[in-house]
């Protein structure tokens, strides 16, 4: 026997999950963060049992990739149990979702979630009558303090396939079936004046700050005000760390012990792939006086990841959990619809957008709460090139610091401009926004930490090897004159189109592997400050990293050709265009 | 009086009472069915999404939805 966990968006499965398997899975309060569905198995009467977190879904007519998921997994499941979780504050509109799965012959267990929300918004539900009405288990639960999970579990036996003729029947005074969506509902409403009695709501300040954060008028200026606020954090909070602390302790202490300890020496090739490859002054070698410089995988390899990154990924994973556990990115979804409509996707882009801030991999996973396969695969290619991860942004802000808002500008600007002309192209639909805006709540501190630790571990775990591993390749391919042949021969390109120095090809190959390695390497070549720039826009819309490109594969399939082809008219043309502008200002 | 959902005022309330076939499904799941109050709770500019409240649950419906659901008003 298999049970899946079934519901809304934004209910809560993820925290029954949790509790019923002691998994660790992220919530957030916003539907879609559940866009793949997990596995775990429950302990019960002995037994190990597979239990699924499938993904929040409103209906059993799916509406997006996320949704579609459910409604596969359910109808491959024939002979499963189900876990229905509702919001028992909503109960009207769960129900609707529960009498979908009953028609459809599986055995249900209604969980009446968020029972304490319900009391507070002095909603009065008879669960023992809903129970006798439905004919299946139905238990009030309050999945954050574990109120009535042991109990929900416990009465999983006791649920068996009902008819919905005999619902209708103990329903009474309902004459028709419910097959339609208007038969379904006139069917709860039947239900809900036997068990559910709505007193007086009062309408509290979090509702107040839920509509005046989503009215035009006082919403856009807050939405800027928090964007503006979680970039001037970002940028403070990373250059504190890192040049206050991170940058001394590697420069001052780091490395020079690895330069006086490790065997070899200036001028010894695994002492250069390793530790330093020092630079020539007056035609003679010197060491280097700092990580940026040495380009050693245990000097630059570490210090990148960890003294520059690290505080940025840190920071920016912290904010967005709160503003995810809040509730503000529903919010900001509606707000900024209006806008990404007109480029053919729509306001939930948003998520995969600032997500792609953090991290392109996860984003492009998270484009699945988009609906059609044109907004995929715009979403994926837009953020695979136009967006720079938090590594890079992180890195950006040490070695461009004056430069680094007109190289996000100017990605921004490819981002509308080329969304514009991908959505005159791309066959497909682009759907109209239809979505839940959840009430505000108090973020848990066990959720968010929990959240930026997974993050930020899983950026620690991908990043470190990484780094280190792509800079003793591009060392090697330095030290076997790769990097100058291919510099030489890509010349013309890099010096006549582009405007940057041939050189630039030694981080543009470091880029595949990890985009702030290729900034860091970036700083150490010689060039003038607009060189500069157009150089970490190539690096940012050229190739995305290897890692996301696995992810596109994964979740774009063939479309992933057609990503590939827009990036390189974007390399040409954008990358391109700087130039121009260089030239038409008289600085390149 | 009926109106389409897209042409209500701010925080003016109705009741609806029809539901275009193309959209019945989709927003079913979310609440919004014939005979229900429903409240309008803002309009994003430029043809943004509208947002509605139905059993004390906001909702964003993008206009290409909310032309499709008619609301009966007062006056």
């Amino acid at each position: 026997m298999k049970i899946l966990l079934m519901g809304h968006p934004n209910v809560g499965k993820s925290v029954f999950f949790n509790r019923l398997t002691g998994a660790n899975i992220i919530e957030s309060n916003y539907p879609g963060t559940t866009v793949d569905f997990t596995k775990g198995y429950m302990r019960l009467e002995g037994k190990d049992i597979e239990i699924i977190d499938v993904p929040g879904t409103f209906a059993l007519e799916p509406k997006d990739k996320a949704e579609e998921v459910a409604v596969r997994m359910l109808h491959e499941s024939k002979g499963s149990k189900v876990m229905c979780v509702i919001d028992a504050s909503k109960v009207e509109r769960g129900l609707y979702l529960a009498l979908e799965i009953i028609e459809q012959g599986f055995p249900v267990v209604i969980a009446l979630n968020m029972w304490d929300v319900a009391i507070d918004k002095n909603i009065d539900i008879d669960a023992k009558k809903l129970e006798q009405i439905l004919g299946i288990p139905v238990v009030s639960t309050v999945a954050i303090s574990g109120e009535g999970i042991s109990t929900l579990a416990s009465r999983l036996k006791d649920a068996t396939p009902v008819k919905v003729e005999d619902i209708v029947e103990r329903t009474e005074g309902i004459k028709h079936k419910a097959n339609t969506p208007d038969e379904r509902w006139a069917l709860i409403e039947g239900i809900s004046k036997k068990i559910v009695t709505f007193g007086e709501y009062q309408h509290t300040l979090k509702d107040a700050i839920g509509d005046f954060t989503v009215k035009p008028a006082t919403g856009i200026p807050f939405a800027i005000a928090v964007l503006y606020g979680f970039w001037s954090i970002f940028g403070s909070f990373a250059g504190f760390f890192t040049d206050g602390f991170l940058v001394k302790i590697f420069d001052e202490h780091w490395l020079p012990w690895l330069q006086a300890v490790f065997p070899g020496g200036l001028g010894n090739w695994f002492y250069a792939l390793v530790v330093d490859v020092g630079h020539l002054e007056n035609g003679v070698l010197a060491a280097s006086d700092n990580c940026f410089e040495s380009f050693g995988a245990l000097s630059s390899g570490l210090f990148v990841p960890m003294g520059v990154v690290l505080p940025a990924i840190f920071i920016f994973y912290l904010m967005l959990a709160l503003l995810e556990d809040i509730g503000y990115m529903p919010r900001l979804a509606v707000l900024i619809d209006t806008v990404l409509h007109k480029i053919g996707l729509h306001g939930y882009a948003i998520v995969p957008s600032i997500l792609a801030l953090g991290c392109n991999v996860p984003a492009v996973g998270a484009t699945r709460i988009l609906e059609t396969k044109k907004q995929r695969f715009m979403m994926m290619t837009l953020l695979a090139v136009f967006i720079p991860c938090g590594a890079q942004i992180g890195i950006m802000q040490d070695v461009i610091p004056g430069s680094i808002g007109f190289v996000m500008l100017y990605l921004i600007a490819g981002y509308f401009i080329f969304g514009y002309i991908l959505n005159k192209i791309v066959p497909g639909k682009t759907p109209e926004i239809l979505m839940d805006v959840p009430p505000y709540q108090r973020p848990m501190s066990r959720n968010i930490s929990r959240k930026v630790w997974m993050r930020t571990s899983g950026f620690l775990k991908v990043a470190v090897p990484l780094v280190i591993f792509g800079s003793l390749l591009v060392n090697i391919l330095y030290l076997a004159g790769t990097i100058d042949w291919l510099g030489n021969i890509l010349a013309p390109m890099f010096e006549g189109w582009f405007g940057v120095p041939r050189e630039t090809a030694g981080p543009l190959v470091a880029a595949f592997l990890r985009k702030d390695l290729a900034v860091a390497q970036l700083s150490a070549i010689e060039m003038t400050k607009y060189q500069m720039i157009s150089a970490v826009v190539l690096v940012s819309i050229y190739f995305p990293c290897i890692a996301t490109f696995a992810m596109m594969l994964r979740e774009g399939g063939k479309t992933f050709l057609g990503s590939l082809a827009v990036l390189l008219v974007v390399v040409f043309t954008w990358g391109g265009l700087l130039h121009l502008l260089w030239k038409l200002m008289g600085v390149a | 009086m009926q109106k389409r959902l897209d042409e209500m005022a701010y925080e003016e309330e109705g009741v609806v009472a029809k539901v275009q076939e193309r959209a019945r499904t989709r927003v079913a799941g979310m609440g919004v069915r014939v005979g229900k109050k429903i409240k309008m709770l803002t309009k994003e500019p430029l043809k943004g999404p509208v947002v509605v409240v139905v059993d004390e649950a906001d909702i964003s419906l993008g206009v290409g939805i909310a032309d499709k659901i008619i609301v009966e008003v007062d006056g």
